[in-house]
């Protein structure tokens, strides 16, 4: 199904946001004086990081919602493949993982 | 009143493709294969061919038909249970945007077997053996065929489906006065088959979705079929092209009204194929003339193209498979698959030599 038109502008703010927020961050590090953090600087590390872990959470569930359907339309018919279908189920996690590791990553910058 | 119908069941319905698409595909893994409808022909006994049948998907209808004999009769009920309940789990699980196009591709068997009841009635044959040549239909429910096809009369056919509200019964209603005045059935099959692709046109018009392309690809090819058909069957007859041009049927891909009174003009088979050298068809044509210059039988031309158009349905699958084209695909194999069942069972049962069965199957 094609997305709408909402649905592309706030995937593009998101992703601009997640990849600008950091740097936005670094960036107020970098013109503080060494010993004292800046609050800018944590706070744009905190936006960054949530950023990437709420995005990375959304599009793990809306992968594992289309899965899902599609597996209980599967199951409904072939009740034999549902170990198949957990292990598909489970995989889109591997995005929320990616997002929750681009998370860790921001704030130990 | 009209009666409240199968189709009518209203569920909350999702937009989105995969949870039907994936439970068509679970249910397309239950068909038949190949190897099961050769080891079907070759079940030596009715007996032996109900019991293979209890081995499959059908085996619930079969044990509950069975219990009215083990008679062809029985398997074709259970055949017809079967498929009822098929297109009422597909009915109910599809997706809004898609209910309309499949309802449209679902009527085509209503025609046909309107159509099959119009003959019966105009031969005066009797209810069981017109029921015995019905499809399974999801519009028309089983009971509704079954008053249909004891009607008595083609007026009494109408009549009922006017009784019903039935939007087929107005097309029939006026080509009812032609048919009175030559005692022909040819101007009422052709008023359902105009109703049927005019009502398919209207469908789509408002549409702008790789259904509505894959939809419009596939009745273009069966309008063309069944111009092809009337085609044949007007060689040799001699009528003006005026009253050629009135059998043609409009919505065809590749027929237009120009090249079909130019087919019906031609002298014999060979002029046809000749004619239709640059289309699609003429491979399919092609190979089904060798057989045909030696049966000399229209039926072999007739399965020819019922095979090609059954081809063009299934690739449907390929062509949309996050689509409608999925669904529709299943309802043809689906329709396809119990057509083959009962060339088997009734083959078997009038001691039809098994070549000749396997040549009737649509193997696909």
């Amino acid at each position: 199904m094609r997305p709408s038109r909402g649905q592309v502008l706030f995937t593009a703010a998101a992703g601009c946001l997640v990849v600008l927020a950091p740097q936005l961050a670094m960036a107020a590090e970098a013109a503080a004086p060494a010993a004292v953090v800046p609050w800018q600087a944590t706070v744009g590390k905190a936006i960054g990081a949530s950023f990437a872990m709420a995005m990375s959470a959304l599009a793990a569930a809306y992968a594992q919602a289309k899965i899902g359907s599609a597996g209980a339309g599967t199951l409904a018919e072939r009740p034999e493949v549902a170990t198949t279908l957990i292990v598909l189920q489970a995989l889109p996690e591997i995005i929320a993982l990616l997002g929750f590791a681009i998370a860790f990553m921001i704030i130990g910058a | 009143m009209r009666r409240p119908r199968a189709t009518d069941v209203e569920v909350d319905r999702s937009h989105d493709y995969g949870y039907c698409n994936a439970r068509i595909r679970g249910m397309w893994s239950h068909l038949l294969d190949r190897g099961s409808l050769e080891q079907l022909v070759d079940a030596e006994t009715l007996d032996a061919q109900i019991r293979y049948l209890s081995g499959t998907p059908y085996k619930a209808d079969i044990e509950e038909a069975l219990i009215y004999g083990h008679t062809v009769a029985s398997v074709d009920r259970a055949l017809r249970a079967n498929v009822g309940r098929t297109w009422l789990v597909v009915l109910k699980i599809l997706p809004e945007q898609g209910v309309g196009l499949v309802k449209a591709v679902l009527a085509n068997w209503d025609i046909f077997d309107l159509k099959t009841i119009l003959r019966g009635a105009h031969t005066q044959l009797s209810q069981a053996e017109i029921i015995d040549s019905l499809m399974p239909a999801a519009t028309l429910s089983a009971a509704e065929l079954s008053e249909l096809a004891a009607a008595g009369s083609v007026r009494s056919v109408v009549d009922t489906l006017a009784t019903w509200r039935m939007p087929y019964s107005r097309p029939l209603d006026a080509a009812l006065p032609e048919y009175h005045r030559n005692g022909e059935l040819a101007p009422l099959e052709l008023a359902l088959d105009r109703w049927y692709y005019s009502s398919v046109a209207a469908r789509l018009q408002h549409r702008h979705d790789a259904g509505k392309r894959l939809v419009a690809s596939v009745v273009g090819t069966m309008v063309d079929i069944e111009n092809l058909r009337t085609a044949f069957r007007l060689i040799g007859a001699e009528l003006t092209t005026a009253a050629i041009a009135e059998y043609w049927l409009e919505g065809g891909a590749h027929i237009s009204q120009p090249s079909f009174v130019s087919l019906c003009e031609a002298a014999d088979i060979e002029g046809i194929l000749n004619a239709m050298r640059r289309t699609p068809y003429a491979k399919t044509l092609e190979a089904a003339a060798v057989t045909y210059l030696q049966e000399g039988s229209l039926s072999v031309l007739e399965r020819a193209l019922e095979n090609l158009t059954t081809r063009e349905v299934l690739a449907a699958r390929r062509l949309d498979p996050l689509g409608v084209g999925v669904v529709v695909a299943f309802l043809w194999a689906k329709q396809n698959e119990v057509s083959n069942i009962r060339i088997a069972v009734t083959g078997r049962s009038v001691g039809l030599p098994e070549e000749r069965m396997r040549r009737e199957l649509i193997l696909v």
